[in-house]
């Protein structure tokens, strides 16, 4: 059985009993499984200190770094001392470590603004952040057609978040990993099924994320919407792409070019909305460079 | 009379509540002139949002349709934002509007 934590019983004449939580993170932090990352969500409530661990060649896709980002926010929140390797490879975890070792309340979101040549991932507070959607006319050189794609996929995501959700940061990424563009936004906040259970009637947290992809589906009682996540669907869709969204009890993952899906009941809770999109990137007239 | 989404919307031409202060803009300058043209040069919007509530819903403000599509011209839309536009306004049975 897969295990993520190991209790660990510090034992010095000084501090007898005390209990740290040593956590392992997924050798692939991305969002291809998340129910790690909801038990050490879990974890940050009842304990009030956890050592990160690696495992050995972990890798960290875009979308890895705002989960990341998601999880040491929430720490903060629970008033959970999180220790992040050291001698980890990774700059962003080192980043996390300097950040974490402030004290002084919540960091500033962009404290977790983090960019290579493949990737950015930037924290914002509750307005629309355009530096991501200005870099992407010339970080990556998509084409014009994926460049599009990406930038309505980002827009209408943070839309969401900022009307809907009710967090007072969320975070952004972009960035290429394993021949595609990976794009998404993660908050924090009020989840979608309990957003859309103000106004409609689902039998779970599953039909709830389905009816937000609807045309149509929202909670606005003065402006009508409810487009965002349907054209987020639509455009993913189109390209043969990928899309999953998590949030409340369920998550939702759509694999366009194979014409599958996956929905299912989440074992833990994620207060909060994240959804991850994957783009295969292709060749237009000019060959993407970024294609391995 | 012009109205150049580039200069007026610089700061946002993305949310909704940008897009219902274009369909303000274009409401009050349809009763007012008898020829009017957005003008989307330089502009890459990418935004459902902003489309819907800007220009899709203009027949929620009590114009007729008719006289919206006769007076109202939209032009130099990137290739993306006008299939976008298109058919957003089709859903809002918004149809024939002028996309040069």
């Amino acid at each position: 059985m897969h295990q993520d934590f190991v209790l660990v019983r510090f034992s010095t004449g000084f501090l007898e009993g005390f209990i740290v939580l040593r956590f392992f993170l997924p050798q692939q932090i991305d969002d291809s499984r998340v129910d790690s990352y909801l038990n050490l969500l879990q974890a940050l409530q009842t304990h009030s200190d956890i050592a990160i661990a690696l495992r050995p060649d972990t890798r960290i896709s875009p979308a890895g770094h705002s989960i990341l980002a998601c999880l040491a926010d929430a720490a903060f929140e629970q008033k959970c001392r999180l220790r992040w390797p050291h001698e980890s490879r990774h700059a962003f975890l080192q980043q996390l470590g300097a950040v974490t070792a402030q004290t002084g309340g919540l960091p500033n979101p962009s404290s977790y603004n983090y960019e290579t040549g493949d990737c950015v991932t930037l924290g914002s507070g509750p307005t629309l952040n355009m530096s991501l959607i200005e870099k992407l006319d010339y970080k990556f050189r998509l084409t014009e057609d994926l460049l599009f794609d990406c930038k309505l996929i980002l827009q209408e995501l943070m839309q969401n978040t900022i009307a809907h959700s009710g967090a007072e940061r969320y975070f952004i990424y972009a960035g290429i990993h394993d021949k595609e563009i990976h794009c998404g936004v993660l908050d924090m906040g009020v989840s979608i099924p309990a957003r859309l259970r103000q106004k409609y009637d689902c039998d779970s947290d599953i039909d709830y994320l389905d009816l937000a992809l609807q045309e149509g589906s929202t909670t606005r009682r003065i402006r009508a919407g409810g487009l965002g996540l349907f054209y987020f669907r639509e455009f993913l869709k189109r390209n043969g792409a990928k899309l999953t969204i998590v949030s409340g009890h369920a998550q939702i993952r759509y694999y366009f070019r194979t014409r599958k899906s996956q929905k299912s009941r989440l074992k833990r809770f994620l207060p909060g909305t994240w959804c991850f999109a994957r783009l295969p990137l292709r060749a237009s007239g000019g060959h993407n460079e970024n294609i391995d | 009379m012009k109205i150049s989404i580039k200069k007026e919307f610089r700061d946002d031409a993305v949310t909704r509540e940008a897009g219902e202060r274009l369909r303000k803009r274009i409401a009050d300058s349809l009763r007012a002139v008898d020829k009017l043209e957005l003008d989307f040069s330089g502009c890459l919007v990418a935004s459902t949002s902003f489309f819907d509530e800007g220009i899709a819903k203009l027949a929620d403000e009590g114009l007729q349709s008719d006289a919206i599509l006769r007076s109202l011209t939209i032009t130099h839309l990137h290739p993306r934002d006008r299939e976008l536009l298109e058919d957003l306004c089709r859903r809002r049975k918004l149809e024939g509007i002028k996309l040069t």
